[in-house]
């Protein structure tokens, strides 16, 4: 009996970067850092992809500056990426970066079979806008609630409770460097094994299709998170040409 | 066919990425013919899909034992319960209790009861996944949904939680999604309720729903799909869900087509696990029967190997046995054993060659018989094991040079197998003497 006229699929692994463009990134270098990082973090991506076919990796990201906007709108399979730098200038407009993924995060459009999203929210200072109302907006979603929400904090200016906010409750006992806590980036090197380790290793655990009980205590990770690489340095320590 | 429904089919697959993954296969299935006390057949199909996650390690035990905990609670509870009543509004809403209630806390003991025997065994054995000392004994290892639908010549019912999908497809081919789990609006993503949450009998309530089924004279057939959530989770939209779940509910797959259409589905979609059991009704197709059948048989139990698909005969050995104990089970050895009936209508359903080839492969079994090196009585005992040994010890006349005219399956046996089954037994007869030279 010949298969049916259906259409199978693969799950959309939606995967959104936040972007702090404000004026103190465009400062030792950290905008060229953090395009730098993303565009080489794009091979390992789509090596994941292809070793995770039942899902299928999107990318999409979020810039703010004096206001948020879809620096990628659409989502993009990782093969057809192509990084266009992003540009610092203006203040930081952080609430608004979550609000308009809250946005993107409501169903529709996002599919009903899709796995938990991962976002990545980047950021070297503090909100100069309303983030508790971007916060609440991102979290009243489900698939807000649901995505895996990783923070990394460019140099030592960053508001890391903000940051924890967007992450979830932090593991009472664990390392100042647990995932589910803000990831500190205090050069380009840990940069850009950070985005490394958030777009290759978690997106491969999030592209396991594996059920979780619910009501889940609020403490419960959405997705087991891989360890951090160890080869990841102290924020303190001087290493690589510059330190944020 | 009993009392108008099929015996149900049921098939498990391991997802292509566990396999991938070298992980087992995390779902299981079941599917039995059981009797009320009334002595009417009831046919049971069970899904079941552990969690997989680092928290539950032991899921895939955890979904066999929900089958079988499934099984062997609907069968216990429906030997003290008679399926007459059921014709009536009151009648019906009692077993619909039954169904959201009290069934639901009876499978959830008898699984917490199983699982923590697993969990001593193992603890006691050293065995993998038992990590903490036995008196450290937790359910969220083993957790598990479990998704189970009743069929009764009066009325169908299902019960059970977490995400797995029912589907009604009629005659027309029309299918409708008449059971899921819905946690929340905009999207569930890979949450589900689960076996190993202390109110899991309370769970269930919201999933018990109790159909009647139309008088004889009215009413068309229609087919049940149950399947756990990989199959809907491969399809681009529920559009495709139910298109798919119509075609799966036509009938015609069995055995490794259906293995192979489900590895299909896993691969080309979620590379989630994948399981399915379907059952067809047909009014008008029931039959006179005696009330007081005692037997329940099991039709088919998935195992946990990866890849293995259905009809595991160890494992429905296994699982008869453990209900022994609890609906003191009176075996029926063949001829009229269901299973050897089932067999009979899939081998008559077959062109001859096929039938042929069927027997030749057992021609060992044909030579040990002629031989008296194997008990006919032994192979007909172990009909549900093996039951086409059973038809074949059923032909076997040990006093005659041919097959004996011993009824099979009721006289069912169609003339292509009654023709292979004695072309085998010919081809053992010693050839005709020469006759003497003529002087």
């Amino acid at each position: 009996m010949p298969f049916p006229a259906v259409r199978l699929a693969s799950r959309p692994l939606h995967f959104l970067y936040l972007c702090d463009c404000s004026g103190s990134m465009a400062a030792r270098g950290k905008m060229q850092a953090l395009n730098q990082a993303i565009r080489e973090s794009l091979p390992g991506m789509v090596d994941v992809a292809r070793r995770n076919p039942e899902a299928r990796l999107l990318v999409r990201a979020v810039s703010f500056a004096d206001s948020a906007a879809w620096h990628i709108a659409s989502p993009t399979p990782v093969e057809e990426l192509v990084w266009r730098d992003l540009q610092a200038g203006g203040v930081t407009a952080m609430g608004e970066a979550l609000e308009l993924v809250a946005a993107a995060l409501r169903s529709p459009p996002m599919e009903e079979r899709a796995l938990p999203p991962v976002l990545v929210l980047i950021s070297d200072g503090q909100p100069t806008d309303d983030v508790d109302r971007g916060l609440r907006s991102l979290l009243a979603e489900p698939w807000g609630q649901k995505a895996v929400r990783l923070a990394i904090a460019m140099g030592h200016d960053a508001d890391l409770e903000v940051l924890q906010q967007f992450i979830g409750p932090g593991t009472a006992a664990g390392p100042d460097r647990s995932p589910r806590r803000p990831l500190q980036a205090g050069n380009a090197t840990s940069l850009a094994r950070y985005i490394q380790w958030a777009s290759t290793a978690v997106v491969g655990a999030a592209s396991m299709p594996a059920s979780r009980v619910a009501p889940a205590p609020s403490s419960e990770e959405s997705i087991p998170l891989p360890d951090l690489p160890p080869t990841v340095m102290d924020p303190t320590d001087d290493v690589g040409p510059l330190v944020w | 066919m009993v009392n108008g429904w099929d015996p149900p089919i049921a098939c498990s697959r391991t997802g292509t990425a566990h396999r991938r993954r070298g992980t087992p296969c995390q779902d299981s299935t079941a599917a039995a013919t059981l009797h009320s006390s009334d002595g009417l057949p009831v046919q049971v199909m069970a899904v079941a899909d552990g969690h997989g996650s680092r928290q539950h390690p032991l899921s895939a035990v955890g979904s066999r034992l929900a089958c079988e905990a499934a099984l062997l609670a609907v069968g216990r509870e429906l030997g003290g319960r008679a399926l007459a009543g059921s014709a009536t509004p009151e009648g019906r809403a009692c077993w619909l209790r039954w169904l959201a209630g009290e069934l639901p806390a009876a499978l959830h003991a008898d699984w917490l009861a199983a699982i923590r025997r697993d969990w001593v065994e193992r603890c006691a054995a050293g065995a993998a996944g038992a990590t903490e000392p036995a008196e450290d004994f937790s359910a969220l290892p083993y957790g598990s949904t479990l998704g189970l639908v009743v069929m009764t010549p009066l009325w169908w019912g299902c019960t059970g939680l977490g995400d797995w999908d029912l589907v009604r497809v009629d005659s027309s081919g029309t299918a409708q999604l008449v059971s899921e789990e819905v946690l929340e609006p905009g999207g569930g993503g890979d949450r589900t309720c689960s076996l190993c949450q202390q109110e899991a009998p309370t769970l269930c309530a919201g999933r018990g729903r109790l159909h009647p089924l139309p008088p004889q004279s009215g009413g068309g057939s229609f087919a049940l799909v149950l399947c756990t959530d990989g199959i809907r989770k491969g399809c681009a939209t529920d559009a495709d869900f139910l298109a798919l779940s119509a075609w799966l509910a036509e009938g015609t797959l069995a055995g490794e087509e259906l293995a192979g259409a489900l590895d299909r589905i896993s691969a080309e979609g979620s590379g989630d696990d994948v399981s399915v059991a379907m059952a067809t009704f047909r009014p008008g197709a029931a039959a006179d029967l005696p009330l007081n059948r005692p037997t329940p048989s099991v039709v088919a139990l998935s195992g946990r190997r990866p890849g293995r698909t259905w009809a595991v005969g160890a494992a429905v050995a296994a699982l008869a046995a453990l209900a022994a104990g609890v609906l003191a089970l009176r075996h029926r050895p063949p001829p009229g054993d269901p299973a050897v009936h089932r067999l009979v209508q899939d081998l008559c359903r077959r062109t001859p060659q096929e039938i042929a080839g069927t027997l030749s492969s057992r021609r060992r079994q044909f030579e040990d018989l002629r031989r008296g090196r194997s008990s006919a009585v032994a192979l007909r005992s172990a009909a549900r094991q093996d039951p086409l040994g059973a038809l074949i010890a059923a032909s076997f006349a040990p006093s005659g040079p041919t097959m004996g005219e011993r009824p099979v399956a009721d006289g069912s046996l169609c003339p292509a197998l009654r023709e292979a089954l004695r072309r085998q037994w010919r081809q053992l007869d010693p050839p005709p003497s020469p006759p003497p030279p003529s002087r």
